[in-house]
């Protein structure tokens, strides 16, 4: 095994996601669970000439419906599910992707089996050395100096395979039901008998009632023994999984109980509009006297907590409000609850979003602003009259499509039941902005990064665009390398995976009788994370400001002193940080942003269209990417200090804005929205400035989506509270705070993400 | 050219006058109140201070326009005494008059007719300080002149006494006491006054004495909590005026 991974560029053990909840423990014992993988392995292994349509469905019938978990007593509808490190999933939060395996978690997996059983593991881990979907993508993919593996910080670049964010279109497996679905293909299938995916996906149907069979039954057993409250909801749910088992649901238990255990056998981890999806049925179950108001709130905290008990850090979107909703009176009966489950939970997921334009009523205004107001963080705020128009000329498509597009994870947009987004690419621009002034070499460990890209010494710059263009050339490599590796994460995926499950519920897989990534989606779409725009803006601001227009230094003193992280040259570090920072509503600074964003932006942009994706967009979303990546950056012409985080999303630096709330945001409304796919912007206020002058901090926000800001997250803290928080952990057990594209419970955040937190201005 | 010299701008400023703001602090204060929290607006030179041309400063101002108007907020004019600069602050309120600004000017009171004259018709609100109504207390605390002061007083409010808001800084052993509050209540009563604004000393600027190499003459007290305040307000309200803490 040894051998054969010193081969490897990477550590395949090595963590590939951010992942700060905590997960359930799987229900099984450790040897039915080593018994569930060695059956997976060797039904993978026995279909290895198969095609990957079969491969997929024989495989997933080992693990469904047996990984399903128990009904919990709070549960008002079924449908719990537990992962091990080797299996079938789409993306790294849940399980794994495509056919996987987690080597870490098999690796700690094996040392708590009995001494004599482990062998058993190492069987598993050498075989899927050569399977797992991800290694292969990876060996496939990474270089030595240039593109690293999620999330090798080292890299000025890191790619994966992974299908995240995919979005279903919910409207049609609720209106069809399983029977319609099945009907559908048969329909197909009378016209190509041979046709593969369809066959597959009549397969994943029966998965799909085995599941809901086998839930109905475990229902039934915990009839004997539950209390005389219990019984009716267990008797409703007995009764929903048989209907939804072939019928389209009739009532908003069912239409949850099929779009709930639908999303969890696909691994889908973004559930999108509910609000236009389940308000329909809602709203008549309310009219009809059906449910009480007491019972559908009880029913939407059980949504809440199911998300919540999937624990996927950055994912759970839940979507309410916007234009383009087909049943905007009904979905506004589900926003309404949804607003007051979300403030009453103050959980970290879902993630739940507003969607919002000119037209937006001052209730529903009303209510989010309470909920942000009461510390939930959410709901995060997306302008739809900035990005509808947005998407429509990013991504090609009209208007009415374009008003279906949905956040998932950290901001990514796609458009529902249409599209692929999944970001399988970061990039660094501070990173490659600091190999580029030192020669070519990172100046953390002394390995060349530049992928061959000619760079001439600092002396022979002589101007500020010369400058300037040296470092486009390099990003203009790294760009080409993105479009490639993003491309190539399709191709991986295609070869072995259908994603059967999602690929029935995305347009138009069944129509062409295709897999989603063998042709089927209608719009073949990607996104790539960039990080330490702003840092690297100001710091070619203050190059071009210290060292061409004010020649107070050349660049190789600015760059000595840069290498050295500022040691002895402490006026240089002063007279940097005093130079003009984004975030200030200061033309010098934000223009330099700007121009940053629009090349990098555009570039991409660009690429994608030519490599023949619908789009290809960046998204300037970060997890805590910007720390952890910075931590691993060295010191930088804005001032910043070696292995420092970087700036969050397109926010400035953690205090470099000193101009009060109107400066940031017209600063971060500055950025024309169409060449991205998302973008977030954070900002922290004190309960008292929130929540004493509502009428001024709605006239705030409102200006600054009037002025083109696409979308807002706020974070409500009182002042010195984070830094009790680090110091009396136990005092603040439920302080949720907005990282970047995730909420988290501040004090089990580790403490480099806790310090930049504490960095960013807060508004008192 | 018109410049104005500057101590400080800020912007999103939500308490000296309504909605959302930005209040140019100008250089430059003829008064001494021992009791100052910006202590380095006093003297028209400062190695800080900012000298910035009308126009500049206008085009400044106009970056938050649209805040100003979702929020029916403006531009305030803080110092130091704003008026001392007279000539280029009329011009600079004409100016933003012009761009449609709500405008005000927070002052001590202490400046020549003519610079209330020549700002009169570009002010929608005067933020007028009322430390002591007591002309010997007041001189000799502060160096204002009484006689000077009430007269300007007397002027805007004549003009429109709605425009005129009052504030009162509240200073343990100099005004802490009922007898200064009736007569600020009877005085904004005679000139037709209904706003009154009450400012609890605090000591949040006395280190920038310390920094500035001046001595903080008014030691020995603590900021005051509101609740010291709250029976003044109480009987401002019971004579119907609108009284804010």
């Amino acid at each position: 095994m040894k051998g054969k991974e010193g081969a490897l560029l990477f550590n395949v053990e090595q963590s590939q996601n951010v992942e700060q909840s905590r997960k359930f423990a799987c229900e099984k014992p450790l040897m039915e669970q080593l018994e569930i993988m060695e059956e997976y392995t060797a039904v993978h292994r026995s279909m290895l000439d198969s095609s990957k349509e079969e491969r997929e469905v024989a495989c997933l019938k080992v693990i469904f419906p047996r990984l399903l978990r128990t009904i919990q007593d709070q549960d008002l509808f079924a449908g719990r599910l537990d992962f091990l490190p080797v299996g079938f999933g789409t993306v790294t939060s849940v399980g794994g992707v495509g056919h996987y395996c987690v080597f870490r978690k098999l690796r700690t997996f094996q040392n708590e089996l009995p001494e004599e059983e482990r062998h058993r593991v190492d069987a598993l881990y050498e075989y899927w050395l050569d399977h797992d979907l991800k290694t292969q993508y990876n060996k496939e993919v990474l270089t030595p100096d240039t593109i690293g593996m999620f999330i090798d910080c080292n890299y000025p670049m890191i790619a994966t395979a992974r299908l995240s964010g995919m979005m279903l279109d919910y409207p049609k497996l609720l209106a069809n039901g399983i029977g319609g679905i099945r009907k559908m293909l048969q329909d197909k299938l009378s016209c190509d008998p041979e046709n593969k995916f369809h066959k597959a996906g009549l397969e994943c149907l029966e998965i799909f009632v085995s599941c809901a069979e086998s839930l109905r039954q475990d229902a039934l057993r915990q009839m004997d023994t539950c209390t005389e409250e219990r019984r009716p909801e267990l008797q409703r749910i007995m009764d929903g999984l048989e209907t939804v088992k072939e019928e389209p649901p009739r009532t908003f238990h069912e239409a949850l109980q099929l779009f709930w255990l639908y999303a969890l056998l696909a691994g889908v981890i973004n559930y999108g509009r509910l609000d236009d999806y389940l308000g329909p049925y809602l709203a008549a179950d309310l009219r009809e006297g059906r449910l009480t108001d007491e019972d559908a709130y009880r029913y939407m905290k059980c949504l809440w907590t199911m998300i919540e008990n999937r624990r996927t850090t950055v994912n759970g979107r839940v979507i309410v409000g916007g234009r383009g909703r087909k049943h905007p009176e009904d979905a506004d009966v589900f926003l309404h609850y949804a607003m007051r489950v979300c403030k009453d939970t103050r959980y970290v997921e879902p993630q739940f979003t507003l969607r919002f334009d000119r037209n937006t009523s001052e209730q529903i205004w009303d209510e989010a602003l309470d909920a942000i107001g009461a510390g939930a963080t959410y709901p995060t705020l997306y302008n739809d009259d900035v990005n509808i128009p947005a998407v429509e000329y990013g991504m090609r498509v009209d208007e009415k499509t374009a008003e279906q597009y949905v956040p998932f994870g950290c901001t990514e947009f796609v458009i529902q039941g249409q599209s692929t987004g999944t970001p399988n690419i970061c990039i660094n621009l501070l990173k490659i902005l600091t190999i580029y002034m030192n020669g070519g070499v990172d100046p953390v460990d002394g390995v060349r990064k530049d992928g061959g890209v000619p760079i001439k010494p600092l002396e022979e710059y002589v101007s500020f665009d010369d400058f300037y263009d040296g470092y486009k050339m390099l990003l203009d490599h790294y760009l080409d390398l993105s479009v490639k590796a993003q491309y190539h994460s399709y191709e991986v995926m295609n070869r072995n995976v259908a994603f059967l499950f999602t690929s029935l519920m995305v347009d138009d897989c069944i129509e062409r009788g295709k897999a989603l990534l063998d042709g089927g989606i209608r719009y073949l779409g990607g996104t790539n994370e960039t990080y330490g725009n702003i840092n690297a803006s100001d710091s070619l601001w203050a190059v071009n400001d210290l060292v061409f227009r004010k020649k107070k230094y050349t660049l190789r003193h600015l760059h000595d002193a840069v290498l050295a992280d500022f040691k002895g040259y402490d006026d240089v570090l002063q007279d940097c940080l005093a130079c003009d920072k984004y975030g200030n509503d200061l033309d010098t600074a934000d223009g330099m942003a700007n121009d940053l964003y629009e090349f990098v932006a555009k570039g991409v942009r660009q690429r994608g269209i030519d490599i023949g994706m619908q789009y290809f967009l960046i998204v300037i979303s970060n997890n805590q990417l910007n720390s952890d990546w910075g931590n691993r950056t060295a010191a930088s012409p804005d001032g910043r200090r070696a292995f420092m985080y970087m700036n969050p999303a397109n926010n400035p630096q953690g205090g470099a804005n000193r101009n009060g709330p109107t400066a940031m945001l017209n600063s971060l409304a500055r950025f024309d929205a169409r060449y991205h796919a998302g973008s977030v912007q954070n900002i922290k206020f004190s309960p008292g400035m929130f929540n004493g002058n509502r009428e001024l901090i709605k006239a705030l926000f409102r200006t600054y989506f009037d002025r083109g800001g696409c979308h807002l997250m706020v974070t409500i803290v009182d002042r010195g509270q984070l830094e009790d928080a680090m110091e009396h952990p136990e005092k603040y057990p439920d302080l949720i705070v907005r990282v970047a594209g995730f909420s988290a419970v501040f004090v089990e955040l580790p403490r480099n993400i806790q310090e930049e937190l504490l960095s960013r201005v807060l508004y008192d | 050219m018109t410049d104005l010299r500057v101590s400080n701008i800020e912007r999103f400023a939500i308490k000296d006058g309504p909605g959302i703001r930005t209040v140019v602090f100008l250089q430059g204060c003829p008064l001494h109140c021992p009791w100052c929290a910006n202590p380095e607006t006093r003297f028209m030179s400062h190695e800080k201070v900012k000298v910035i041309p009308v126009d500049e400063l206008l085009s400044l101002i106009m970056r938050d326009a649209d805040y100003y108007r979702n929020s029916g907020g403006g531009l305030t004019v803080s110092g130091g005494e704003p008026l001392l600069q007279y000539e280029a602050l009329a011009e600079l309120l004409r100016r933003a008059k012009e761009c449609g600004l709500h405008t005000a000017v927070e002052t001590s009171g202490q400046a020549t007719k003519t610079a209330f004259k020549a700002c009169l018709p570009y002010v929608d609100l005067w933020l007028f300080d009322v430390k002591s109504t007591d002309p010997e207390r007041l001189s000799t605390f502060t160096g204002a002149d009484h006689h000077a002061v009430f007269g300007n007083l007397r002027l805007i409010a004549g003009e429109d006494p709605s425009k005129v808001v009052f504030r009162m800084p509240c200073i343990p052993g100099f005004n802490l006491c009922d007898e200064h509050f009736d007569s600020v209540f009877a005085l904004a009563e005679s000139l037709g006054i209904r706003r009154l604004d009450v400012l609890p000393y605090h000591t949040l600027g006395v280190a920038k004495y310390a920094r500035l190499g001046i001595e903080y003459k008014y030691d020995g007290y603590s900021s005051l909590e509101p609740d010291v305040l709250y029976p003044y307000v109480r009987k401002g309200h019971d004579r119907g005026l609108d009284i804010n803490l």
